[in-house]
C-alpha cells in the first residue's frame, strides 16, 4: 500500500487546507444558521391605521370620496388649509402624515393626471404605504370607470374593502421554515469542492510529475496496483471529508437531525455531492500543469458553482433565466434536493420520486467528469 | 546482463535511436558519452520500457523487458536526469516512499532507508524538504531515491547536472563505491571527464547511433592523435607553419589568435623536436601545454565535432 500511503502523508501535510475550509464552512454555515434562526419580521404583514389629517382643496364630490376612503383605513381628520396650523400638528406629532387633496382633483382623476401630496414626519416610510393606497383607489377608479360602470358605482366597488384570510399549512414541521441544520447542508457543495478539489488536485499534480511518473512506473508496482491504490486513497479521503462534515451537523444540530424522518435523504444527498467533488478534483489534477495552478482553478469553479447552484443565494431568489441555466450545474440539483427536504416532513412519494432524480443526476454528473478525465488523460498519453 | 540490439525509435521523421546495439556485462561501469540529443535518454527510457521503440529487442538478466516485467524492475534503480522526488516530503520520507516501491517489510525497508541516507551523506537532512536543499543535496537525495532497494542494476541518466564540483565529486564516488559493492551502472553523460573517470567501458553515441565503444584507451588508440601540443603568444608566419606542419608525425596545424595547436601521432619527442624548430628559427612563445587525447578528441576526430557543441 506504499502508494495508498504517500497520498495519506501528502494529505497530512496539507492538512492546513482542509482545516482552514472547516473554519470557513464552519463560521459561515454558523452565521447563516443564526441568521435563519431569528425572526426578521419579513413572513408578517400586519396592517396598521395611521394618524392622518386631511386637507381637501378640491371640495369635490370625488374628493370627497377619497377622503371616505382613506378614513375608512386610517385615523383620519379633515383639516383647514393652514400652513402654519399644519406644520404645528406635524411637529407635536399630532398626525404622521399629511394628504392634501389639490383642485382640479377630481377633472383631473378620469386623464389618470391627478395627484395627491402626502407629507410625513422625518424618518418615517409610511407615506410610501399610503401613496400607495391612494394610487390603487385613483387606478381602480380609472379602471371601473373604463369597464362602463358610472362614477357612484366605481366608488361602491372600491369602497367595498374585502378581507381576505391565509391558512398556512405546515407541510415541513417547522411553520415553513428551513429547518435549521439544513443551512449547514446547504453551504456543503462549496467546502467539499475547495477541500477535495484543492488536497487531491495538488496530490494528483504531484504524482503526474513527468519524472516521478516515470520514476514510479519504473518500478516494481504496477500500473494498475498503483490506479487501484490512488482510487482507495481517493475514496477514503473523500469519505472522511464527508464525516466530518457530518459529525459537525451533529455536533451543532444533531438531535434535530436524528429526528428529522429525511435523515437518510441528507446523508445521501451529501455523499452525492462529495462523490462529485472528488471527480471535480480527479480532474483538476490532469488539466493542472503545476500544484499552484490547482488553486487558480478549484477557486473560480467552487465558486461559480456554489452561486449559480443555490449555496450562497436560495434559489428561489434567483430569475428563471439563471435558474434554467443553473440546471446544467450539478450542485443546482444538490440544493434542488435539498430544498425539497427541508419543504417536507415526510415526502410524498412523487417528490421522493424527485428526490432521486436529483440524486441520480449528480451521480451522472459524476460519471461524466470522470469520463471526461479519462479522456483527457488518454489523450496527453497519446501527443506524448 | 543487459543486452541491447538493433534498436530503433522513431518520433514522427526523427530518428532518435538509428540501430543502436549495446552490451553491459555484470560488474561494469558503462558510459553511455553523446551530446545532447544524441539519443542517451531515448535509450534508457526504452530499457526501463517507458517508451515504445519501433524496431529491435532489448533484454535485461536474459529477459526481454516489457512494461509487466516487474520481476526485472525489481532489480533495477533509475536516478533520472531530472529530480524526481515529492515536494511535499521530506528527505527521509521520499526515500521511504521509493523503496516502499520495492520492498514491502517495514523494518527491512527503515534498515535500507538509513543505509541510503548514509550512503549519500544525507544524515543531517532527512526531516528536510527537498525545495530547502542546495542543488548538490538534491543530487545525492535523487540517487539515494534510486540506490535504497539495493539493484543490481542502476541505471542514472546524467546524474551530475548542474551540480557544483564538490558535490559532483562526491557523487562520482559514490558511484564507484555502488560498483565496488556489486552494482552494475549504467552511466549516461556529455561530461567525458566524468565517463573516463568512473566508466569501466565506454560507447559514445550520436545521431541514435553507437559510433565507438571501448575502454578509454581502446577509444583513445582508435584515433591517430597521440598527442596535442598548444603554444600560446607566438608569432608564425606562412613560411614557418608549412615547416612546422613537416615536422615529423605532425599531422594538424591550427593556427589562430596567436595560438597554435598541433595534433601529433602517438611517438616520443614530439614536443623537444618542436622546441628544437622554434629554437632554431628564433621565434618567441609563452606556455607551452602537451596533452594526451581526451574523449573529446575520440569524438572529435570520429564525427568532426565537439563533444559540447
Amino acid at each position: 500500500m506504499t502508494v495508498f500511503r504517500c497520498y495519506m502523508k501528502i494529505t497530512k501535510k496539507n492538512i492546513s487546507i482542509v482545516l482552514m475550509y472547516f473554519v470557513i464552512f464552519t463560521i459561515v454555515s454558523l452565521i447563516m444558521f443564526y441568521a435563519g434562526r431569528g425572526d426578521d419580521g419579513s413572513g408578517k404583514f400586519t396592517s396598521s391605521r395611521l394618524n392622518a389629517g386631511i386637507v381637501d382643496n378640491d371640495k369635490s364630490g370625488v374628493s370627497e370620496k377619497l377622503a371616505d376612503y382613506l378614513s375608512k383605513l386610517h385615523n383620519a381628520d379633515m383639516l383647514e388649509n393652514d400652513i402654519s396650523a399644519l406644520q404645528e400638528k406635524m411637529y407635536y406629532n399630532r398626525y404622521e402624515i399629511i394628504i392634501q387633496i389639490p383642485e382640479g382633483f377630481s377633472e383631473n382623476l378620469l386623464s389618470g393626471d391627478a395627484k395627491v401630496s402626502v407629507t410625513q414626519q422625518p424618518g418615517s416610510y409610511s407615506y410610501m404605504y399610503v401613496e400607495s393606497q391612494i394610487n390603487d383607489f385613483i387606478n381602480r377608479i380609472i379602471k371601473y370607470n373604463i369597464a362602463g360602470y358610472t362614477m357612484e358605482e366605481s366608488f361602491e366597488k372600491v369602497q367595498d374593502v374585502k378581507e381576505s384570510k391565509v391558512t398556512l399549512i405546515d407541510v415541513n414541521g417547522n411553520g415553513g421554515n428551513m429547518p435549521d441544520f439544513a443551512f449547514l447542508f446547504q453551504f456543503f457543495p462549496y467546502t467539499s469542492i475547495a477541500i477535495l478539489g484543492n488536497l487531491l488536485g495538488i496530490i494528483l499534480c504531484s504524482f503526474r510529475k513527468k519524472e516521478v511518473k516515470n520514476r514510479i512506473a519504473a518500478s516494481a508496482v504496477s500500473l494498475r496496483r498503483q490506479s487501484a491504490e490512488a482510487f482507495l486513497s481517493f475514496i477514503v479521503i473523500g469519505v472522511i471529508v464527508w464525516a466530518a462534515f457530518l459529525a459537525l451537523v451533529f455536533a451543532i444540530r444533531g438531535k434535530e437531525l436524528l429526528n428529522n424522518v429525511n435523515m437518510f435523504y441528507y446523508i445521501i444527498n451529501s455523499f452525492a455531492v462529495m462523490a462529485l467533488s472528488l471527480s471535480i478534483a480527479f480532474l483538476t489534477g490532469i488539466l493542472a500543469k503545476e500544484p499552484s495552478m490547482v488553486n487558480m482553478i478549484i477557486t473560480p469553479v467552487s465558486l461559480f458553482m456554489s452561486f449559480l447552484g443555490g449555496v450562497f443565494v436560495p434559489l428561489n431568489l434567483l430569475n428563471s433565466t439563471i435558474r434554467k441555466i443553473a440546471r446544467f450545474v450539478p450542485v443546482y440539483w444538490y440544493e434542488e434536493v435539498n430544498n425539497k427536504l427541508s419543504g417536507y416532513a415526510e415526502i410524498p412519494a412523487d417528490i421522493a420520486k424527485d428526490i432521486w432524480s436529483g440524486i441520480g443526476i449528480q451521480v451522472l454528473f459524476t460519471l461524466m467528469f470522470i469520463s471526461l478525465t479519462l479522456a483527457i488523460s488518454r489523450y496527453q498519453i497519446q501527443e506524448k | 546482463m543487459v543486452k541491447v540490439e538493433n534498436l530503433v525509435k522513431r518520433y514522427g521523421n526523427f530518428v532518435a535511436l538509428d540501430h543502436l546495439s549495446l552490451k553491459i556485462d555484470e560488474g561494469e561501469v558503462y558510459g553511455l558519452l553523446g551530446p545532447n540529443g544524441s539519443g542517451k535518454t531515448t535509450a534508457i527510457n526504452c530499457m526501463l520500457s517507458l517508451l515504445k521503440y519501433d524496431k529491435g529487442n532489448i533484454e535485461i538478466f536474459g529477459e526481454k523487458i516489457t512494461p509487466g516485467s516487474y520481476n526485472i524492475k525489481r532489480q533495477i534503480g533509475i536516478v533520472p536526469q531530472n529530480v524526481a522526488v515529492f515536494e511535499e516530503l521530506s528527505v527521509i520520507e521520499n526515500i521511504d516512499y521509493f523503496c516502499g516501491l520495492y520492498i514491502k517489510n517495514k523494518s527491512e525497508r527503515k534498515k535500507m532507508n538509513n543505509e541510503a541516507v548514509e550512503f549519500t551523506g544525507l544524515g543531517k537532512y532527512t526531516k528536510m524538504k527537498p525545495k530547502q536543499l542546495s542543488g548538490g543535496l538534491l543530487r545525492r537525495l535523487n540517487i539515494a531515491c534510486g540506490i535504497v532497494h539495493r539493484p543490481k542494476l542502476v541505471i542514472m541518466d546524467e546524474p551530475t547536472v548542474a551540480v557544483d564540483p564538490q558535490s559532483r565529486n562526491k557523487i562520482l564516488e559514490g558511484i564507484q563505491e555502488l560498483n565496488r559493492n556489486g552494482s552494475t551502472i549504467i552511466y549516461t553523460s556529455h561530461y567525458m571527464e566524468e565517463v573516463e573517470q568512473i566508466c569501466t567501458r565506454i560507447a559514445i553515441i550520436d545521431g541514435g547511433r553507437r559510433i565507438a565503444e571501448g575502454t578509454k584507451e581502446e577509444l583513445k588508440s582508435m584515433i591517430k592523435t597521440g598527442e596535442t601540443i598548444t603554444i600560446e603568444n607566438t608569432f608564425i608566419n606562412e613560411k614557418q607553419l608549412s615547416e612546422i606542419h613537416a615536422i615529423q608525425n605532425v599531422f594538424e596545424v591550427q593556427y589562430e589568435n596567436n595560438i597554435l595547436v598541433l595534433r601529433c601521432s602517438s611517438a616520443k619527442h614530439n614536443l623537444i623536436r618542436l622546441m628544437n624548430y622554434l629554437q632554431d628559427n628564433d621565434i618567441s612563445f609563452g606556455r607551452v601545454f602537451s596533452e594526451l587525447p581526451t574523449l573529446n578528441d575520440v569524438f572529435l576526430e570520429i564525427t568532426g565535432k565537439k563533444l559540447r557543441d
